[in-house]
Order: structure tokens, then C-alpha cells, then sequence
């Protein structure tokens, strides 16, 4: 059974249809998409959620990934970026600079966001 | 059921290639590709609890096995069943021109959304790099590839959008496809 707690980020953007004020059914948990965004063998309430922490993380990854569109990450091309706080604190091989963005900011390691600048 | 979505991303070039279609107008030429957050190690039995390290992936269905670099599973070796190959020889491959030497192995991989949707972990056959990559040389990615990997048993959808924006993120490009992985 999926964990029946509300797992919207606290900035998470509401769907397409939130947008639009429709109301999600009641006793269904917030998934974020609406029946119309999923394929047709997915219930749009049947869903795992992330732990806490890695809601903390993911929410440092929504962010990467916008800053990744807009081109700000193109110094970094080839590199890992280690993020807290909406911030870059390292750049390098993915584990140093996961322990060394830790070190600078005080939080568990596990707590740091990896993001990869792909490209080319 | 469960299902995650996976974003596509339009990665960054050191210099855009820009092209004139057949009616004259500029275009700048897409480098997309999808990209997976994924948690190392088995399902906590309480999800709370779970603090499993997040490293990122691209799901690449063009490669035949999921590759680990030296400086990704270092961190997580622990957690790798080393398997015993038939014929014992050294194990070679190659991605980007760069040939290497791996070891092969089973480890647990959990894939997470941007939304904080996840699917359940699964073993993962993979290929272990031993090879250092020299300094001042791009970082390799961690492939998520086809064989004994996350897709297992999964559907994987492409759905066409006219949708501009991604439904997860709203700033987030569509390039006009959703993607799903799902469960049975």
C-alpha cells in the first residue's frame, strides 16, 4: 500500500488541471497528475512517495534542473555539482564533492543533492 | 502499480548547432536526453526512515547494461554483489572513445521523480568501471541501460504532447514528450 501522506514539495507547482481549480477526488492522495496525464493502465492514486529527506533533496533537484534549461550550468559540462540550499557548494567527482558540500554546510551527506551537467 | 515520471532534459552544448529547415527558419538542434534520480541500496522497511544516497542517471535505452563509474560506486560498495564470470578473462568495454576495464555486479536501485514519486528498488545487473578518469577530463555519467536493469518487468511510455511545459515542473520543457515508468 503507498504511504497516504501528502507528498506535493512545499514548491511544487500544481498540475495543469489545479491550475484550472479541479478539485482532486475526495479520499485520494495529492499525486500531482491528473487521470489525463497518465497512461491509461495507471491509477493516478497508486503512487510510492520519498522519505522526507529525499523530498529535501528532490525539491534541490527541481531547482537544478530549471537552472540546467536555462543554460546555467554550462560552465559545469562533464562535472557533478553537489547542491544545498539552492546553491552549488562543490563541483567535481561525485563523492567528494557530496562529503566536501557537507562539510561546508553542516548537513548528513545523504542530504546533498547530485546533479549531473550532461551535454556535450 | 506505481508509477514515477521521467523528465527530459535538453542538455546543455559548448556550442549550440543551429540548422535552416526547409522553409528557411533557424532552429537550434536539441540534445535531449532522459534523466533518472535514482537511491542505492534494498527498500527501508519505513519509508521515514529511508536515507539511501540520491545519484543521478540518464535511462538510456540504447545501452545494453547499466554502467558505474570508479567515483559513483566507490561510494556505495558495500552494497555490490560482485558476480564470478564464467571465463575468467579481464572484462573490457568501452563509451566515448574511452576503453575500460569493469568487474560485474548486482546492486539494488531505487528511481525516484521530481514530484517525490518512487518505484520500488529491484537488483540491478551492472557494469563496475575500474578505470580512473584523469583530471580535467568530463566526469562519465551512470547509464541506465537495457539489460537486467530498472526497466525489468516495467512499462516505459512516450506519450506525444502538445503540452509545452512539463507536468511536474512548470518551467520545465515538455520538447513535446511525457514520459512514464510504471509497475505492473
Amino acid at each position: 500500500m503507498p504511504e497516504q501522506i501528502d507528498p506535493r514539495p512545499a514548491d511544487a507547482v500544481p498540475s495543469e488541471s489545479h491550475r484550472n481549480g479541479d478539485a482532486e477526488p475526495p479520499g485520494t492522495v495529492a499525486t500531482g497528475l491528473t487521470r489525463e496525464q497518465l497512461p491509461p493502465f495507471v491509477s493516478p492514486t497508486d503512487i510510492l512517495l520519498v522519505s522526507p529527506l529525499h523530498r529535501e533533496v528532490i525539491a534541490e533537484l527541481r531547482w537544478a534542473y530549471e537552472q540546467c534549461e536555462r543554460g546555467a550550468f554550462n560552465a559545469y559540462l562533464g562535472q557533478y555539482l553537489a547542491i544545498v540550499n539552492r546553491t552549488v557548494e562543490a563541483v567535481g567527482d561525485p563523492g567528494c564533492a557530496r562529503d566536501e558540500a557537507a562539510n561546508k554546510t553542516g548537513v548528513p551527506p545523504e542530504r546533498v543533492a547530485l546533479f549531473y551537467v550532461g551535454g556535450e | 502499480m506505481a508509477v514515477i515520471r521521467i523528465p527530459v532534459v535538453n542538455e546543455p552544448r559548448q556550442n549550440p548547432i543551429r540548422y535552416f529547415d526547409e522553409t528557411g527558419q533557424l532552429h537550434e538542434l536539441p540534445l535531449l536526453r532522459l534523466r533518472a534520480d535514482i537511491l542505492i541500496g534494498t527498500d527501508p522497511a519505513r519509508s521515514a526512515e529511508d536515507r539511501r544516497p540520491q545519484f543521478p542517471a540518464i535511462l538510456d535505452t540504447g545501452a545494453p547494461l547499466s554502467v558505474f563509474p570508479k567515483r559513483v560506486w566507490q561510494r556505495f560498495e558495500p552494497a555490490i554483489t560482485r558476480l564470478r564470470v564464467a571465463d575468467e578473462r579481464p572484462l573490457a568495454g568501452s563509451a566515448g572513445g574511452r576503453r575500460f576495464t569493469y568487474f560485474l555486479g548486482r546492486v539494488s536501485v531505487a528511481v525516484t521523480d521530481l514530484f517525490g514519486r518512487r518505484l520500488r528498488a529491484v537488483p540491478v545487473l551492472a557494469q563496475f568501471r575500474e578505470d580512473d578518469i584523469p583530471e580535467g577530463e568530463p566526469r562519465a555519467a551512470v547509464p541506465l541501460g537495457l539489460g537486467d536493469g530498472i526497466l525489468e518487468g516495467r512499462a516505459l511510455t512516450r506519450w506525444p504532447t502538445v503540452e509545452r511545459y512539463d507536468p511536474d515542473i512548470s518551467t520545465l520543457e515538455s520538447h513535446g514528450q511525457w514520459w512514464w515508468l510504471a509497475d505492473p
